[in-house]
């Protein structure tokens, strides 16, 4: 299989989340390899793990986040698709570690302080892994000083603050004020269930995202910037 | 809403006599109910609310609400809420365990509830809903396990006060409710989210399974029920949908949970209950079709900032569909113009019938008592709602 054709393949299985050959989801690639073995075979064949990355997994995060967007598919066909990238992505860890692959970046994210729901948080956090961020997950009930310590940890990184509640969400400014304050430039990106554009305006944050995909996207102009 | 107002929900019927009485003269509540959800527009609406978050009352009463409004009921009889009563009959799974507090921090309680789920709240805060940190059933041997001890649908438990509970609303002016079960969003909280959301395409087999021993429950308790009084709605609860729709893919939730929504409004309407509503929250354009194709015909909460908007629906779906809540939260946390807004934009729904307009989910604490006074009153001067508040 050429390069090409196996990059290819691995975003169509990551799109479809194929995890491995034994996977019986999707019915229609039963018994087929999955991103798994794809991602194992192209690395032996000497293709560039930055490659795999941004050829194989972003391609096909990407397909699954834009439909995601569009009420195409839903979380289950999320899920299915980070199953099929964290596979992959176990292989190229030694690569990410030796330096012949490298992040996009770094992403710290967390809950609010006083909140404690994760799923939206989990569902970006997976999002943001596929688009080739290293993800530094906080956890929930996250306060300002905990965010302020990963920001001054990794210096360069964005940062993610979701809330499920408007009884929480306001807490968002106080954390938002203290990232701005050690580090001005640090891009801090809002989400969750009852935020709008006009609080994420309101509270300073720099962007606010509707779902995994926007905030995906805004990650992605920031870095080409 | 969670296990906890489930729980509440279910012993709403063991506690309907405090508000019994009609809140306005003429037609019963009952009457008015009925006539709203029959798109008969010549009684006043239901007054109905969805209830409040817990910081909610405690932020108003600094804000001059009076000291003595400390709990929902309190607050219905101040504002004027009317209530519908709800027969004393149980279809969701049994209690497997003890609820026991296993360890308390400075900050968080973490505790084992009834069904053998571990969850930790705030103690301080908001403590809403909880972050479960471990699911009693996690494969088939669990499952199995659980089933056994929990999905009896004989179980003398589930109909704990229910002869009582029957002989009281026999004259009841009051819109009789029964509680329609859950049928994805009680297993989601025994699964967990990520495992269930992914058990259609890994494990459907493990999962039909499961769904359909609760649709047995359901089914079980509703044909000893409806014979015994006539019950007027029945209400379920899901909670499945976010902002990006269903947890389930629509195509799995249409095989498998559709036809046991089908066959519990067959039962239904048997008996002549004629509104059958399920607690979705979010958006649930992606499987509207689904509902109503299988006779669950009221939508309820009708979240509007989450994409599902009252106005669309009734443009989309006419008559065919009847809505229960639709009022944005977000608009009446702004100002009296946003709220005389949002009621404006409401109105002609509402005045076609089969609309009780809502709070599109419990009120928050950033909505302030003034507004919610506002709103409640605009709600009563422009939709010719029920309903005697005292302030």
């Amino acid at each position: 299989m050429a390069d090409n054709d196996i990059l290819a393949r691995i975003a169509l299985c990551t799109e479809r989340g194929k995890i491995n050959n034994a996977a019986p989801y999707p019915p229609d690639l039963k018994g087929e390899d999955g991103v798994d073995e794809l991602t194992e075979k192209a690395l032996n064949d000497g293709v560039d793990p930055n490659d795999i990355l941004t050829q194989g997994f972003m391609e096909g995060m990407g397909r699954v986040g834009k439909k995601f967007s569009k009420n195409e598919v839903f979380v289950p066909d999320l899920l299915m698709a980070a199953k099929a990238m964290t596979a992959g992505m176990i292989r190229l860890k030694p690569h990410f570690e030796s330096g012949a692959a490298k992040h996009k970046g770094t992403f710290v994210i967390g809950t609010v302080r006083g909140d404690l729901h994760d799923i939206g948080k989990n569902l970006v956090r997976m999002m943001v892994e596929g688009g080739g961020w290293q993800v530094i997950d906080l956890g929930v009930d996250t306060s300002p000083e905990k965010f302020v310590e990963a920001v001054k940890e990794h210096p360069g990184c964005a940062v993610g603050l979701s809330a499920l509640l408007t009884t929480t969400m306001v807490n968002m400014e106080e954390t938002v004020k203290a990232i701005k304050a050690v580090s001005p430039s640090t891009p801090v990106i809002v989400g969750g269930a009852p935020l709008t554009q006009e609080f994420c305006d309101k509270i300073g944050a720099d962007a606010y995202s509707a779902d995994p995909q926007g905030a995906l996207d805004y990650l992605a102009d920031y870095t080409a910037a | 809403m969670d296990f906890e107002e489930i729980g509440a929900w279910l012993e709403k019927g063991a506690d309907t006599a405090a508000t019994e009485e009609d809140t306005v003269e003429g037609p019963t509540l009952r009457e008015r109910f009925l006539k709203t959800m029959a798109f008969e527009t010549d009684t006043p609406i239901p007054n109905f609310e969805f209830g409040y978050w817990d910081k909610t009352l405690e932020v108003w009463r600094e804000q001059g609400m009076p000291a003595h409004v400390v709990d929902e009921a309190s607050a219905y009889a101040y504002f004027g809420i009317e209530n519908w009563a709800v027969l004393s009959c149980n279809p969701n799974p049994m209690p497997v365990c003890k609820h026991e507090i296993l360890r308390e921090t400075e900050d968080r309680i973490i505790y084992r509830d009834h069904y053998g789920c571990v969850a930790e709240i705030n103690r301080y805060g908001d403590r809403s809903i909880p972050h479960y940190l471990e699911y009693p059933i996690k494969d088939r041997a669990s499952w199995e396990a659980f089933r056994e001890k929990a999905m009896d649908p004989a179980h003398p438990d589930r109909w704990v006060g229910f002869e009582d509970c029957v002989a009281r609303l026999q004259h009841t002016t009051q819109p009789i409710g029964v509680h329609a079960g859950s049928l994805m969003g009680v297993p989601r909280n025994l699964i967990g989210f990520e495992q269930i959301a992914t058990m259609p395409y890994e494990d459907p087999e493990l999962l039909t399974d499961i769904i359909n021993s609760f649709g047995e429950c359901i089914v079980a308790v509703l044909e000893k029920a409806l014979p015994r009084i006539q019950v007027d709605l029945a209400m379920g609860w899901e909670d499945i949908c976010f902002n990006s729709g269903p947890i389930l893919p629509p195509d799995y939730i249409r095989e498998v949970v559709g036809p046991w929504y089908a066959r519990i409004s067959a039962l239904l309407r048997q008996h002549g209950c004629l509104t059958y509503t399920t607690d979705t929250d979010g958006n649930i354009w992606p499987i509207v079709d689904i509902f109503l194709d299988n006779g669950l015909d009221t939508m309820f909460p009708v979240e509007v900032h989450a994409g599902t908007d009252p106005v669309d629906l009734r443009e989309k779906y006419g008559k065919d569909i009847k809505i229960w809540g639709g009022v944005c939260k977000m608009r009446i946390a702004e100002d009296k113009a946003a709220i005389d807004r949002e009621m404006e934009r409401l109105r002609p729904c509402v005045e076609e019938g089969g609309f009780i307009p809502t709070m599109d989910h419990r009120v928050p604490a950033n909505i302030t008592y003034a507004n919610y006074l506002y709103y409640l009153d605009r709600k009563r001067d422009l939709f010719n709602i029920g309903g005697m508040p005292q302030y």
